[in-house]
This record gives structure tokens, C-alpha cells and sequence, in this order.
């Protein structure tokens, strides 16, 4: 295996450097020198290409004791930094040397096909992250409160979650049963009159980049409750903004993905479409043909903060969109006391005002 | 002097009085349209005369080809002044006026008696009262029905229905709403502690101008006409009388309609 990881480093002082959200640049936090990615990026090219003739260090898995299965799945690079050895599995693309700290990048898994298309740069700090828990359970009244302060966050780490990003045009073809009704009252009756219409409505929409993850070890349900990401941040793809965040290569195909974004989109081109039909009583669909047509399946890495914390011994995760800040988690724990409050409050506050109300009418 | 002056005055008063229904006695049921026999028409007549006696509130029946373009409580109102109905110094009287023209009604009452014995209630039963035979061509019947009602309400007192004073146990099913709200709010407060989910729908990442219509019709088919008898009201509790009665500038009350 020609496995060899790049750390990128400091000119100035030879430091490593890390990409910071707040000044979307890479930093170095020895020296305090800050870089263009754009720039790092073409050094780091040139310096790749000088590499790719020597025979870098790397860690033969025969050496390894894990099972055949297992060591198949694992990957063993050497830190430039300090030789150690950073043993991750093979999908691992960005990640930082558990003994210097220093944040590293697997080129090869960025080679040919595996080069994500583009990127969103994280604009979420780490402690802008951290806040967002806060606030996050602000909003949760009926959260137990030695969950709020005896929660302690265990783990923080920026991810570049994979994803496939889908564009296509949806062809809509809609036929509705509809009715319009109104009554009139004469001395002796209502009339009611009914016209029975035939509704047809054809039509395409488009749609770009809808987002599906391209990583098994991200819970899907985590990744769409994150959604919307913004697009129009969107750039080509450079390794420069990696260092200091984790990142996997994909490991689900797109077109294991395709399936799911494609239902995503027909269903949003139905209630789009249907949208259109207005000013009936009732309407009953009668056909509904969609079908979805690929334009383009663009492969990018989205930010992510995963938050990681424990309370009575059970683990929560925590999701934040590195771009938007839009935070979702596990399913929290419910204080039934604090519902229970909660309910006898609200019910006696109005039986009093109902009460008052009443009182008045009747004595009034 | 003053004294004899008094006197004649006093008995030139009564004999006014006295000659008032003499004078109406002959115009207390008159068929314009012909709807009535002469028998029908004298029938009614004797039984006018004899309620408008009894009470000294004049009871008058008109069948008219017409209002003139004044329309029906305007037309009668018009045609009691100009026939100098009413008995008494108030004018008292009770006029059905029916426009076989245009099939309007209307029963209209003057003078302090007349209005507050024939409520607006009242009016509105009377009318019930006749009609079906009105609309049924029974104008005899109808007519007969109308002036025994007349009679009916000219000897019977008003009697002003007051509800039940209402107890808070009255509003008992109000007192059920707050644990329905509570329940509702913390349940939809506790719904926020569950936030991931799988997204159905990709509304988000339709550009703009992404959406294109082709084709896009509305084809009328036909029409369906269902009829629902309404309902009558019958006469019973859920209808009260209060002892109101609208009495417009010319002092009339009415109640009017189509038949």
C-alpha cells in the first residue's frame, strides 16, 4: 500500500496548519501566520507530485494483529510530523495523529474518481458548535434539569461528511377529480349545486443538488434533519480545507443513493405541481405519472459538527450543520414531573379565567 | 259660558267618536282582485266589524293588483291613511294587505293598542297562521284565519317570556377545555425533544423559475342541483315572545313577505 498522508505545514515556522471558519483561511497556531487555501493548495501540489517518486513510509497490515477481515478494512499511515504510526480504516480521508495532534490528509483517497467535486467550507467554529447545544436545550422545556447541567460533552469533532448531491428534472404528469359547490337558500329550500370538473396538469420542475450521505457511519436521519445546506457557498473541491476536520471518502455508491433523493424529488414535484390547482371544494387525484431524469450527480463533502455526551450512562449525539448552525440529536430524555407541572398549570390558569368569565356572565 | 262650552265640546267629542266605526264600517274588507265571492267578502266583513267593536282597534283585509312601485309596507301604510283607517283619536288598526301581483303580504299595525297587542312576534305567528292557505289559493280560509287571530290577540294580554336565569352549571362543558388545551400544549412542547427525522420532500433545491407548467386544464363536466326542504319552525318554546314591536316614524309596525 502507497499510503502517505500529507500534514500541511507552516512555511514560516513549520507549525501545522488548520483551516478556521471565522477568516475562512488556513492558520497556523504556533507562528499565527494565515494562508490562502488557493495557496496552500498549489504548494502542496507541487509537493505532491515531487513525492509520488519516492517510496513513502508506510506500515505493512501483515504487521498488524487483527483478523484477516478486520485488517482488510484498515489502513496504517505514518505521521510526518512524529513517525507514529495512525492506524484508521480505509475510508478515512482527513483525520489528525492521536500523538501529535497534528492534522493530517490521505491524499489517495482523493485520487481520480474518489476527488469530490466541491466543498463547503465550514463557517461554524468549534465554539460557536458548542453554543448551539446550549441554546439547543433552551428550547426544550420538559428536558430534565441534571440532563442540562450534568451533561457533559464528551466529544467534538468537525466532520466533512460525504454526500452525492443530485440534479435532475422531474416530468409530472397529474389528473384530479374536482367539484365546486354553493348553495342558495329560497322560502322553502337549499339548493345546493355541484359542477364536477376534470383537472389535468403537466409539467417539469427542476431541482439542483439534492443532498443524500454518502457515508454509512452517518445516520441518514441525522443528515436530512440538518438540511437545508445553502449552495451557493459552494466551491471546487481543495484538500486545503481540510486540515483540522475529520473526513471519510464515500462508502455507499450514488446510485444506491439515487433511489432515495429521486422519491425526494418526485414527491416535492406532485405537491409543487398540485399546488396549482385552486378554488375547489374538493379535489381527489385520479393519476399521478412522475418520472425523475438524472442531470448531473456531483460527489462534495458537507461541514458537520458531531457533538458526542453521556448522561446516565447512555451515550447522545449531537448534529450541527457546519454552514447554517441548524442543530438536531438524539432523541432527549422526557421529565415526566415537568410535564405533569406543566399540564397543571396551563389547565388551572384557564379554569380560573373560564371561571372569572362565567362568573360574570351569571352574576353579571 | 265656559262651563256650556266645555259640555259641547265634551259631546261633540263622543259623538266623533261614537261615529268613527259607523263611518269605517263599510270598508273593513274590500277585494280589489276579485279572489273573494260577494258572500265570502260579506262573511269577512261581519266578522271584521264585530272584532273591531269588541275592541275599538279597526281590523281591515285589502286585495290589491299592485303596489304602484311603492312596494308592500309602503303601499299599505299608504292605503290606511288614505282611507282614514283607524279607530279612536290614535288611529288604532290592524291592515292585511295582500298584492296578488307580485304575491306579497304584509300586516301592518297602528296606534298604541294595535301595537302592543300585535308584537312583532305576534305578527309573525299570525302570518304562519294563514300562509299555507294563502299559498294555497284558500284566500277565504286564510282571511278567516287572519281575523281570528285578530280577535285572539286583541283579547289576549302579552305575556313577556323571560328565560331561566342561566347558573354556572349552565356552562358546565366549558370547564373541560383547559385540561384539553394543557394536554395539547405539553404534548406538542414534548415533541421538541425529538428533532432528527428522514426528509420525504426536496422543496429546498428547486432553483428559481424551476418549476415549468405545460399543460394546465380545468374541463367543466356537467352539474348536480340537490334541493333540502328547509325545515319549518313549529310554534314551541324555541321561539319566545319578548313584547317587542319595531314601530317605524309613521308609527306603523309590520311583518311582511311573499306567499
Amino acid at each position: 500500500m502507497a499510503d502517505q498522508v500529507n500534514e500541511y505545514k507552516c512555511s514560516n515556522c513549520g507549525g501545522p496548519l488548520r483551516f478556521d471558519p471565522a477568516s475562512q483561511m488556513l492558520v497556523c497556531d504556533n507562528c499565527g501566520s494565515v494562508f490562502q487555501p488557493d495557496e496552500i493548495e498549489a504548494q502542496y501540489l507541487e509537493h505532491s507530485l515531487e513525492a509520488a517518486a519516492i517510496d513513502t513510509t508506510s506500515l505493512s497490515l501483515n504487521d498488524l494483529q487483527w483478523s484477516a477481515e478486520e485488517a482488510a478494512h484498515m489502513r496504517a499511515y505514518t505521521c510526518p510530523s512524529c513517525g507514529a504510526q495512525i492506524i484508521c480504516d480505509e475510508h478515512t480521508a482527513a483525520t489528525s495523529c492521536p500523538y501529535c495532534g497534528n492534522p493530517t490528509v490521505v491524499p489517495a483517497q482523493f485520487a481520480g474518481s474518489l476527488r469530490p467535486d466541491y466543498i463547503i467550507p465550514f463557517k461554524y467554529t468549534k465554539e460557536q458548535a458548542i453554543n448551539q447545544l446550549r441554546e439547543f436545550y433552551k428550547d426544550k422545556p420538559f428536558l430534565p434539569n441534571e440532563f442540562k447541567d450534568r451533561n457533559h460533552l464528551e466529544e467534538i469533532k468537525g466532520v466533512y461528511v460525504p454526500f452525492w448531491l443530485f440534479s435532475g428534472r422531474a416530468d409530472t404528469d397529474l389528473a384530479f377529480t374536482a367539484t365546486r359547490s354553493h348553495t342558495t337558500t329560497t322560502k322553502d329550500e337549499y339548493i345546493t349545486t355541484t359542477e364536477h370538473y376534470r383537472i389535468l396538469r403537466q409539467g417539469s420542475v427542476d431541482f439542483d443538488y439534492v443532498p443524500a450521505d454518502a457515508s454509512t457511519k452517518m445516520a441518514d436521519d441525522f443528515m436530512d434533519a440538518i438540511e437545508p445546506f445553502d449552495f451557493d457557498d459552494m466551491v471546487p473541491f481543495q484538500m486545503s480545507y481540510l486540515p483540522g476536520y475529520l473526513a471519510d471518502k464515500y462508502d455507499v455508491e450514488a446510485q444506491d443513493d439515487e433511489v432515495r433523493a429521486f422519491s425526494r424529488m418526485s414527491n416535492s414535484a406532485v405537491s409543487t405541481i398540485s399546488s396549482t390547482v385552486s378554488g375547489y371544494s374538493t379535489v381527489l387525484p385520479e393519476r399521478q405519472n412522475v418520472r425523475v431524469r438524472r442531470k448531473a450527480t456531483d460527489y462534495a463533502f458537507l461541514p458537520v459538527w458531531m457533538l458526542a455526551t453521556r448522561w446516565n450512562g447512555r451515550p447522545y449525539l449531537f448534529a450541527v450543520n457546519g454552514q447554517t448552525g441548524k442543530m438536531v440529536g438524539d432523541d432527549l430524555p422526557v421529565d415526566n414531573g415537568k410535564v405533569f407541572k406543566r399540564f397543571l398549570l396551563i389547565t388551572l390558569i384557564l379554569e380560573i379565567i373560564i371561571f372569572a368569565v362565567v362568573w360574570m356572565a351569571v352574576n353579571g | 259660558m265656559k262651563k256650556i262650552t266645555a259640555m259641547f265640546a265634551a259631546a261633540f267629542a263622543a259623538l266623533m267618536i261614537l261615529l268613527t266605526p259607523l263611518k269605517a264600517a263599510a270598508v273593513w274588507v274590500r277585494d280589489d282582485y276579485g279572489i273573494l265571492s260577494s258572500a265570502e267578502v260579506d262573511k269577512l266583513n261581519e266578522m271584521a266589524e264585530s272584532i273591531s267593536a269588541e275592541y275599538g282597534v279597526g281590523t281591515y283585509i285589502r286585495v290589491v293588483n299592485g303596489t304602484e312601485g311603492m312596494g308592500i309596507e309602503s303601499y299599505a301604510e299608504y292605503l290606511f291613511n288614505n282611507e282614514g283607517m283607524g279607530l279612536g283619536t290614535s288611529g288604532e288598526g290592524v291592515l292585511l294587505t295582500i298584492d296578488m301581483a307580485d304575491r306579497y303580504y304584509d300586516i301592518a299595525a297602528h296606534g298604541d293598542i294595535a301595537n302592543t297587542q300585535f308584537t312583532d312576534y305576534r305578527k309573525d305567528r299570525m302570518a304562519e297562521d294563514f300562509l299555507d292557505d294563502l299559498s294555497r289559493g284558500y284566500y277565504y280560509n286564510a282571511f278567516k284565519t287572519y281575523l281570528s287571530d285578530c280577535d285572539y290577540y286583541l283579547r289576549t294580554e302579552v305575556v313577556i317570556y323571560k328565560p331561566a336565569p342561566k347558573t354556572i352549571k349552565d356552562f358546565a362543558p366549558l370547564f373541560a377545555i383547559p385540561p384539553l388545551a394543557g394536554l395539547i400544549t405539553v404534548l406538542i412542547q414534548k415533541r421538541r425533544l425529538k428533532t432528527r427525522g428522514i426528509r420525504t420532500t426536496a422543496n429546498n433545491y428547486i432553483p428559481q423559475g424551476g418549476v415549468h407548467l405545460s399543460n394546465m386544464i380545468d374541463m367543466y363536466l356537467y352539474r348536480e342541483v340537490h334541493r333540502t326542504p328547509i325545515p319549518k319552525v313549529e310554534h314551541s318554546s324555541e321561539k319566545h315572545e319578548t313584547g317587542h314591536t319595531t314601530i317605524n316614524s309613521g308609527g306603523f309596525s309590520h311583518h311582511s313577505g311573499r306567499f
